[in-house]
């Protein structure tokens, strides 16, 4: 850390000493009239050009016409260009040297011209330009490497910054949207756009101000990417192959985009050894960019457990019906498939210390094998069609997720200090989960509406869900002073469970349709809703035992079951909103808004069983209220100020397993229901408060829970310390809370140098009760995590990350008397420069402590890289890797649970070196 | 703004009253047309249209403090300014200097959070402040203040008065009054029976059941329902005003007994509203979104004043003209159109922020015309200006600037328009 710290400063020095040395520069200055109507021309555009052409410097004349541009070179013939639509362009050739340092131009005339300019020429000398309220730059006036992107462009952009996050400012304003001929690019992340396009196929940068859906909230902007006529239709993407050096590890990266002015469509596969979790398609594409992207999220996972092999692939399809892009409007489908398949295999030893009670000390020595492979499909369709006031959006999602899970298990249990039984154990499941669901909303809200009626907004809702489950589990238990008094288990199993679920939503303002409207003249918003869903579930079982006397199955009539459980939830809800608005122009705004929700919450349950202790009829009918103010305050030019706080009281209703459960004997925990269960009630305060100064951002968010009635357990064990779960409620009711903050600012030390800090602080205080033989423990627990993060970035040269999390958990039972305390501290450094152009080093160490009661091992994880990019349009890219240099990924875990404590040791990936080799192809427009 | 007014006066209204059919004139056909287009409006240097600047600070204290200017007349060297944001009419004398303060009626209680007072007018013959006000339970009173803010007297309004009856009115001076019926949601049924509902004018004394119909509403150009606007009374003279309707280029002169078509405009095609937005049914309750999408379109002439020879107005359509602005100065000597937000800081007014930064026209009056800038804009411009610049400030800006900080009152802007231009 501290070399790093040495570093980091001699890095500074440098980018200070070099901003410090700038030759002797000199200043124009001028105003650009139209001297026929004696107007001035506010926001025109002065531009100065070598003889050759290379833009200087540029920029906007202000409200009256007046422009000064500083640091001209001296001694070079340039040429000043004025421009400004509808007039013609006027150059005026200048030179400045030492004895005229200044050249005031005084009045530049410009004359009216109705013929169309000679596109041309405008690119070639009109940078920047404001059309109407848009700022719009010319990717042509600037010249750039020819393989450059569109992220490149918008870092030569005055008064563009892009930060070391990703995040873009335009005058420290955050541009919210990014978008590619008006339209969401690719699921709509702006590195997917302005690291794959390429700057010549930009023609310009339009930037401008959102339309505000709140209006006392500050100023956004979006940013439009508009692509040269012939440049409309390209393709991009990656294809990329990694082998290990040192062990059997592959990692294999596919990505292919094409786009045209109506159609995306998206293509991406990966199948890697090497820990990286591939969870959508959108992460591929993030992370095959042109410019070359690498989240934290799709690298090497060394927390992962096991041998991990993953493959993952598939496409997306997005058709807009309209051809030019409406701020508006919208008539848009789109689809996306994606399957993930995983194999992991786990091998595990552990060490299980139980404390059941005070004089109770019980140890597992286990070891274990578990075989896991998941594989999903996942198909997303959506039609969105808006148009004025009016918003239509179809949502249809389906998946099939099917996973084999295979089990090995094999352990010895003492009692305090003496092996007491021997266990071992085989499972296997197959496990498939089908789903649907299929959502239509239809909005015709307008608060602005001048009528009684202020439209409606309707959401209809249909799913669909399906398990089956088939598998085996043999276990054998022995006693190990009385071997002939074990216990064997070998069964079958199958099941199906069938939910169908089916609703309607309605919300609508109805301030004056009621009470002659006398809510509306007391400026009361009125809502009204309602909340309707049936749902049916049914779950059929059949379990079959071997019988070790009859050497055969027989079906065991306890555990097979068919059972029918039916929902039908109905709320209808009013909801009181009154707003008082303080706003002084050009000075300050402050607005309260206060709202109150009445939802009437009506629940019936019913339940059908074989069993005859699964029958039973629940009805709840409660009035659910809720209170939320909101303050806002915002000061023109200084600081704005959020205030939020909320009261809402909620119920937590008992599941049909923990009123009437079905339960194995032979599991290690059994579950008891109880017909007596009444719903939990939460109440709970929440208050957050944000304070934004320009880059400066404070937030603070806390939140005090009580429960009452909590629904929790009474546990109890038999001589075979099985654990029996009974639930109840508590007697006593708890508290818990949460305190969030964070800080966090960006400095832009100069146009080169950028720095992001950032402090988080994340506490939460909770309390549960639970019973432990009909006496009551309370757990206390305090869990507590503090962060800080720079980001720290020069030019494209360099950047620098690191940070500190510490994070620290408490809990003590009451009855059990235990307490169990863990800490940990994780530091990391990353560091990306780029020594030469076109290669790369990139290096990151992340260190790891754990504080635990038993003994843990600190380690560090060192990953370095060194790439480079070759061919002409530099998208050939050799890297070598070498990850966990140190080889101290740990095996060992330690693990501490209300009765607990886990010492376990397990496979997991450790170093390897990788040498990896990908091609970028791009191409934008048609023929060459 | 004046929509929670206008419903519930709408909601007052029932009674039969009386009317008189009295001679009357009304001349709609010898207006001068001013024909132009706003896009090609001159520039000019301050010192070519301006006799003198002069910025004029609004006393702050915490009674004089208020948000934002929405109306603002001038009479007997006392400004009166109504703030929606406060609810209440502030009186300041011309150099500033806070007089007095009416946010409440004595011994009325007001409908509360609602812009009670913003129904009001000044008879210039009189000098008095005629506010029509809404009490809690909804009954309305006249109430009369003079133009120091001292308290006169409160009357009731009948239901049958044309004062409750019409969405505006306007004091012409020695108790006559003016009034403008707009067909904003009136339902098309009522009105071809309610003989009050086609004209679009009235005048009247008060309190009085007495009145005069004219300027009868022409139906194939009034746009009803949702869509109507407003329309809007200018100061003219102490006996009259100008009569502007929203999607109309005309000005009318009110004064008692006469209302005269004044003024036409006529702008180039590409600006002009065609006929079809008023004759296509399928636009009905769609204009504003017709407007959204046509934004070249002039919708209305706003904040239109005489001062001698030369007219000044603001022109409204959705989209802004970039380089003329939208408030403009017309010669009607010599038929010159000037862009006012188009004129740069001088030395005149000390580099100070002028129409581009301005709140639009507030009033004309006797050849100098009324704007305002927000502190924090003046504030801004200062802390941009070079060191000699601020020193060449007159003693009262000096003054301004030592203590101000943004939270002062706005600063009016005085501009006397030269005779000759």
């Amino acid at each position: 850390m501290i070399s790093g710290n040495k570093w980091f400063a001699a890095i500074l020095l440098i980018c200070f000493a070099a901003m410090s040395s700038k030759a002797q520069q000199g200043e124009i200055r001028g105003m650009i009239i139209d001297s026929a109507f004696k107007l001035k021309l506010p926001s025109a555009t002065v531009a100065v050009y070598t003889e050759d052409l290379t833009l200087v410097q540029f920029t906007l004349t202000n409200n009256f016409g007046a422009f000064s541009l500083k640091a001209i070179p001296l001694n070079k013939p340039l040429r000043l260009y004025a421009s400004y639509t509808g007039y013609r362009i006027v150059a005026k050739p200048f030179r400045l040297d030492s004895a005229h340092l200044i050249n005031d131009f005084k009045a530049i005339n410009m004359y009216r011209d109705s013929i169309t300019l000679k596109t041309v020429v405008v690119k070639s000398v009109v940078p920047v330009r404001m059309n109407g309220d848009t700022l719009e730059f010319n990717a042509d006036a600037f010249s750039l490497d020819k393989n450059a992107v569109v992220e490149d462009l918008l870092r030569k952009l005055p008064s563009v910054t892009v930060w070391g996050d990703g995040t873009i400012t335009v005058n420290g304003k955050k541009v919210s949207n990014v978008y590619v001929e008006g339209k969401p690019f690719f699921g709509g992340d702006a590195r997917i756009a302005l690291q794959n396009l390429e700057k010549a196929s930009v023609s310009k940068i339009q930037v401008y101000n959102d339309v505000q859906p709140d209006k006392h909230a500050d100023t956004l902007k979006s940013m439009n990417v508009v692509l040269k006529d012939d440049k409309k239709t390209g393709f991009f993407g990656k294809a990329g192959a990694g082998r290990s050096l040192n062990r059997n590890l592959n990692d294999v990266d596919l990505a292919f985009n094409r786009y045209s002015p109506q159609t995306q469509l998206g293509i991406a596969g990966n199948h890697n050894s090497i820990n990286k979790r591939v969870n959508s398609l959108n992460q591929v594409f993030l992370n095959s960019t042109y410019k070359g992207s690498l989240t934290d999220d799709y690298s090497t996972d060394f927390s992962m457990l096991g041998d991990n092999k993953s493959t993952a692939a598939g496409l997306m399809i997005s058709r807009d019906f309209l051809k030019k892009p409406e701020l508006h409007r919208s008539n848009q489908l789109s689809g996306e498939y994606f399957f993930n398949k995983t194999l992991t295999d786990i091998r595990n030893t552990t060490r299980q210390t139980y404390n059941f009670r005070p004089d109770s000390i019980q140890q597992n020595e286990q070891s274990e094998f578990q075989q896991l492979s998941p594989e999903s499909h996942q198909l997303i369709m959506s039609y969105l069609n808006k148009k004025d006031k009016r918003q239509l959006d179809v949502s249809l999602n389906a998946s099939n997720v099917q996973n084999r899970q295979l089990r090995e298990q094999e352990s010895i249990t003492s009692r305090n200090g003496e092996q007491a039984f021997r266990r071992t154990e085989k499972y296997q499941e197959d496990n498939v989960t089908n789903t649907v669901d299929l959502k239509a909303e239809y909005d015709t809200r307008n608060p602005a509406a001048t009528k009684a009626y202020k439209g409606m907004k309707v959401d209809l809702f249909y799913s669909y869900w399906q398990e089956k489950e088939d598998g085996i589990k043999k276990s054998e238990l022995i006693l190990i002073d009385n071997p002939e008094t074990g216990q064997l288990i070998d069964r079958k199993f199958n099941g199906i469970t069938n939910k169908n679920r089916l609703g309607a939503n309605l919300q609508g303002d109805i301030s004056r349709l009621v009470l002659w409207g006398a809510f509306e003249r007391m400026r009361v918003n009125v809502t009204l809703g309602n909340a309707f869903s049936y749902t049916t579930t049914g779950m059929d079982a059949k379990v079959q035992q071997y019988d070790t006397l009859r050497k055969a199955y027989f079906v065991n009539d306890y555990l097979t079951n068919s059972r029918q459980y039916y929902l039908l939830e109905e709320t209808p809800s009013l909801e009181f909103n009154r707003s008082f608005i303080r706003a002084s122009a050009n000075r300050y705004s402050k607005a309260l808004s206060l709202a109150v929700r009445l939802p009437l919450a009506m629940r019936f349950e019913k339940s059908r069983s074989e069993k005859s202790f699964q029958h039973y009829d629940l009805g709840y009918i409660n009035l659910l209220p809720s209170l939320l103010i909101n303050y806002n305050n915002s000061s023109v030019g200084k600081h704005q100020q959020r205030i939020g706080f909320e009261i809402n009281f909620t119920l937590i209703y008992p599941g049909m397993q923990m009123i009437a459960p079905l339960v194995d004997s032979t599991y290690d925990i059994i579950q008891v229901g109880n017909t007596l269960l009444k719903a939990g009630q939460e109440l709970s305060y929440k208050l957050s408060y944000t304070n934004s100064y320009r880059d400066f951002i404070f937030s603070m968010a806390a939140s005090v829970i009580n429960t009452s009635n909590a629904l929790t357990t009474n546990s109890t064990f038999d001589e075979y310390n099985r654990r029996y779960l009974t639930y109840m409620n508590a007697v006593r009711n708890n508290n818990s809370g949460n305190l969030e903050l964070k800080l966090r600012n960006s400095y832009r030390l100069s146009r080169d140098n950028q720095l992001q800090a950032e402090l988080t602080s994340k506490n939460i205080k909770y309390q549960v009760t639970n019973y432990h033989g009909g006496n009551e423990n309370i757990v206390d627990g305090f869990y507590s995590s503090n962060a800080v993060n720079l980001d720290y970035t020069f030019k494209t040269l360099l950047q620098l990350r690191g940070g500190q999390t510490f994070s620290f958990n408490h809990l003590k039972h009451s009855y059990l008397k235990t307490s169990y305390k863990i800490s940990s501290l994780i530091s990391y450094v990353n560091l990306q420069v780029n020594p030469v152009q076109h290669v790369f080093v990139r290096t990151d160490v992340k260190y790891t402590r754990q504080y635990t009661a038993s003994a843990s091992i600190p380690y560090s994880i060192w990953n370095a890289s060194l790439g480079c990019r070759l061919l002409e349009k530099r998208n050939l890219e050799l890297k070598f890797s070498a990850m966990d240099i140190l080889k101290q990924n740990q095996s060992v875990r330690n693990i501490a649970d209300d009765l607990y404590v886990n010492l376990s040791s397990t496979n997991m990936l450790q170093q390897y070196f990788m040498m990896s080799v990908a091609y970028y192809p791009r191409k934008s427009g048609k023929g060459k | 703004m004046r929509i929670a007014t206008i419903g519930m006066i709408c909601f007052l209204i029932s009674l039969p009253r009386i009317v008189l059919s009295q001679s009357f004139t009304v001349d709609t056909l010898h207006a001068r047309e001013i024909r132009i287009d706003p896009s090609q409006a001159n520039g000019a240097e301050l010192a070519d249209l301006a006799s003198s600047v002069e910025y004029i600070p609004l006393e702050t204290t915490g009674k004089s403090y208020f948000g934002k200017i929405d109306r603002f007349e001038i009479v007997n060297n006392k400004f009166i300014i109504y703030d929606g944001e406060t609810d209440a009419i502030l009186i300041f004398d011309t150099k500033g200097r806070f007089i007095n303060k009416i946010n409440s009626i004595p011994n009325t209680k007001m409908s509360k959070g609602s812009r009670s007072l913003t129904s009001f007018s000044v008879d210039r013959v009189r000098k008095q402040i005629v506010i029509l006000a809404v009490t809690a339970d909804y009954k309305l009173k006249l109430a009369v203040f003079d133009v120091t803010g001292k308290y006169i007297s409160t009357a009731d309004v009948k239901p049958a008065d044309p004062l409750a009856r019409f969405n505006m009115f306007y004091a012409l001076g020695n108790n006559n009054y003016t009034y403008a019926n707009t067909l904003y949601n009136v339902p098309k049924n009522l009105i071809v029976p309610d003989e009050d509902k086609r004209f679009e004018l009235l005048w009247g004394t008060s309190p009085a059941l007495l009145y005069y119909r004219f300027l009868p509403f022409d139906f194939t150009h009034e746009v009803t329902g949702s869509d109507a606007q407003g329309a809007s009374f200018y100061h003219s003279g102490d006996t009259s005003a100008f009569y502007i309707k929203s999607f109309r280029y005309s000005v009318y002169k009110v004064s008692p007994h006469s209302v005269k078509r004044d003024y036409h405009f006529v702008f180039p095609y590409s600006m002009t509203l065609p006929e079809t937005f008023f004759t296509d049914k399928l636009l009905d309750g769609k204009r504003d979104a017709y407007l959204e999408r046509h934004n070249k379109f002039i919708t209305t002439i706003d904040a239109f004043y005489q001062a001698g020879d030369h007219l000044l107005f603001s022109i409204k359509s959705q989209e802004a003209l970039s380089v003329v602005g939208s408030m403009f100065l017309y010669s009607l000597k010599s038929e010159m159109l000037y862009a006012l937000e188009n004129l740069a800081p001088a030395e005149m007014n000390n580099y100070l922020p002028l129409f581009a930064e301005s709140e639009g026209i507030h009033v004309a009056d006797n050849n100098a015309v009324y704007t305002s800038v927000s502190s924090a804009m003046l504030l801004k411009s200062k802390e941009q200006m070079t060191p000699d610049r601020i020193r060449k400030f007159p003693p009262e800006l000096k003054k301004f600037f030592s203590k101000a900080t943004v939270k002062e009152n706005p600063v009016i802007i005085k501009v006397s328009i030269k005779s000759d231009i």
